[in-house]
């Protein structure tokens, strides 16, 4: 038949999988309307929103993991070209070559990530019931604020080198300004899009306003952070995690009436014995640690260390002083592997770190590394196994924080500064949380 | 808790009904709320409202060649919209009464105007110059 023929293209529009399983009922309701209205074609309006509404079905579940799983492989792919020490090539004029075609490679790979995770937020952000136009408004101009922030970066590069080599700048250089507020106007407004859609219901008109101030603050931020693959890899895992866990046919639909229990709620109290031994640990671990960092600006002052020494032996005392704070992380839990497993493998990669640093014993990078991967294998195994967390969340968890401390890896070298204050807070959470409720009938007498 | 969108509304207000299928849904909210929404939008819509456990889908058919999904209220649903018209009855009650009450002069609302907005320090100083 012509007139369902008309229609059927239609529907082309729409992803096969949403045809198989909701493709016939609604040719079937198109159909009905146009023989009420004596039509035997679609109207203008029904193949626009045919257009928009197919186009934005795109936007699946699988494509919002796929797209950040790629975003987050590019990151890392670009963050390991960028660590892999340059001293590792004899320098040739091959070597130089190669060099070369490393620096293009990590910024071609530097430019990716931003534009798949932008793609993975929108799909997301669709899935939860973002309306179509939308959806596809914020994957456009998403897609070109992503392009022209790279553009941009390109040009501020091209400048740099034009400078450093005397030559005067080429229109691509000269437009590096431009590019950038160009950039940013895009940016905004795919933040302004996407922050705006969840709040329409709820702050009508206002929601406007906050998603625009939103965007125009929020989106230099995320620039920044885009323009470093390591930075760009957590943002990409931020867009996995939302992808993974928004879009849960469970989670697209509760409108979040019962929040999940939390790791606090689901573990059982510990008894006041155990809060005391974990206070005592904490306690142990900011005083070390205070001493520590002391040490570490002040000790040129006492000792015959230069600065730098002294840096190094109190970063390798901090790490040891972290150790106390780890453990407690096993106090609170239950079991026997799984309790002290994590505590004792981050504990043993702090100890590798801390002797490199107290003792030099085997070149920075490669105990760095060694540090940071058994950091990282033991913050997935204790996320693996925290009780609340259910079935699909679970690894995903667990491999979206191990690949966060490995990404933020360098940052251990920072962990004696802020320890001490880490210990300290959680040495007043054991002190002033409340008591284990008691009896119900002492409540009630 | 958000409002239910106007489309949701309406789909759910048929469905309270009985059960319909996709194009008796239209055709009732175009009749009740006079403007038919698109279909892509019905079923959108729809979609989204099976997601959120307010409706559910109640077996298919073939009539005349032409697939119909039928839909029902669930109970989550009726619920919702229990509360929805409940919140609807009470703004609709509060601006009755406040129309039904007899007009209020200008020279009257004149006078009370000051007491509406915030008080000024300048009116008393003008009072007593």
């Amino acid at each position: 038949m012509n007139r369902e023929r008309a229609f059927r293209r239609l529907l082309r529009w729409y992803p096969a999988s949403w045809r198989r399983a909701h493709g016939a009922v609604v040719l079937g309701t198109l159909l009905d309307a146009a023989e009420a209205e004596g039509r035997d074609a679609p109207t203008a309006a029904e193949r626009r929103a045919a257009v928009v509404a197919g186009l934005a079905h795109r936007l699946t579940r699988r494509v919002a993991i796929v797209t950040a799983g790629v975003a987050l492989a590019l990151a890392l792919v670009a963050t390991g070209a960028r660590l892999w020490p340059s001293g590792a090539f004899v320098v040739t004029a091959e070597a130089e070559g190669l060099l070369q075609l490393r620096t293009n490679l990590v910024a071609l790979l530097a430019g990716l990530p931003p534009l798949f995770a932008i793609v993975s937020v929108a799909a997301t952000a669709r899935v939860r019931g973002m309306r179509s136009g939308a959806a596809l408004l914020g994957v456009t101009i998403g897609a070109a604020a992503a392009i022209m922030l790279a553009v941009a970066m390109l040009s501020w590069s091209v400048g740099f080198d034009e400078a450093d080599a005397g030559v005067p700048s080429s229109p691509l250089a000269g437009s590096f300004l431009v590019l950038l507020v160009a950039a940013w106007a895009l940016g905004a407004a795919t933040i302004t899009i996407l922050v705006a859609e969840p709040l329409r219901g709820r702050l009508r008109g206002g929601a406007y306003a906050v998603a625009f101030a939103a965007g125009a603050t929020g989106w230099p931020l995320l620039a920044y952070a885009l323009l470093s693959p390591t930075t760009t890899a957590l943002v990409a895992v931020g867009a996995l995690l939302a992808a993974v866990l928004a879009t849960r046919p469970a989670a697209a639909t509760a409108p979040a009436t019962a929040p999940p229990a939390t790791t606090l709620d689901a573990a059982p109290i510990s008894p006041p014995a155990r809060r005391g031994v974990s206070t005592a640990l904490a306690l142990v671990a900011a005083v070390g640690g205070a001493a520590a960092v002391v040490f570490a600006l002040a000790g040129p002052m006492w000792t015959t260390l230069d600065g730098t020494q002294a840096m190094r032996a109190g970063i390798g005392w901090g790490l040891i002083a972290a150790v106390p704070l780890v453990c407690c992380l096993g106090v609170r839990r239950t079991g026997a592997l799984h309790r002290w497993g994590p505590p004792a493998l981050i504990s043993l990669g702090l100890l590798v770190l801390a002797a490199e640093n107290l003792l030099g014993a085997g070149g920075f990078f490669p105990m760095l590394l060694i540090a940071t991967g058994l950091s990282a294998g033991g913050v997935a195994w204790l996320v693996a196994t925290m009780p609340g967390l259910s079935g699909a969340v679970r690894p995903v968890a667990a491999v979206a924080a191990g690949v966060s401390v490995l990404v933020l890896g360098t940052l251990l070298q920072v962990l004696p500064f802020v320890l001490p204050l880490a210990a300290l807070a959680v040495a007043a959470a054991g002190w002033t949380r409340p008591r284990p409720a008691r009896p119900p009938a002492s409540v009630a007498a | 808790m958000s409002a239910l969108a106007d489309t949701g509304f309406w789909i759910l207000t048929s469905l309270a009904a009985g059960r319909r299928h996709g194009y008796a849904v239209l055709q009732d909210v175009a009749d009740a709320s006079g403007a038919a929404p698109k279909i892509t939008t019905l079923y959108a819509t729809l979609e989204r409202l099976e997601r959120q456990g307010l409706i559910r889908t109640d077996g298919e058919e073939i009539v005349g060649g032409r697939a119909r999904r039928y839909f029902v209220l669930a109970d989550a649903g009726r619920e919702r919209l229990e509360q929805e018209t409940a919140a609807l009855e009470n703004r609709a009650r509060a601006a009755r009464a406040a129309l039904s009450r007899p007009r209020v002069a200008p020279a009257t609302r004149a006078a009370l105007a000051p007491r509406l907005t915030v008080p000024r320090p300048m009116t008393a100083a003008a009072g007593t110059a």
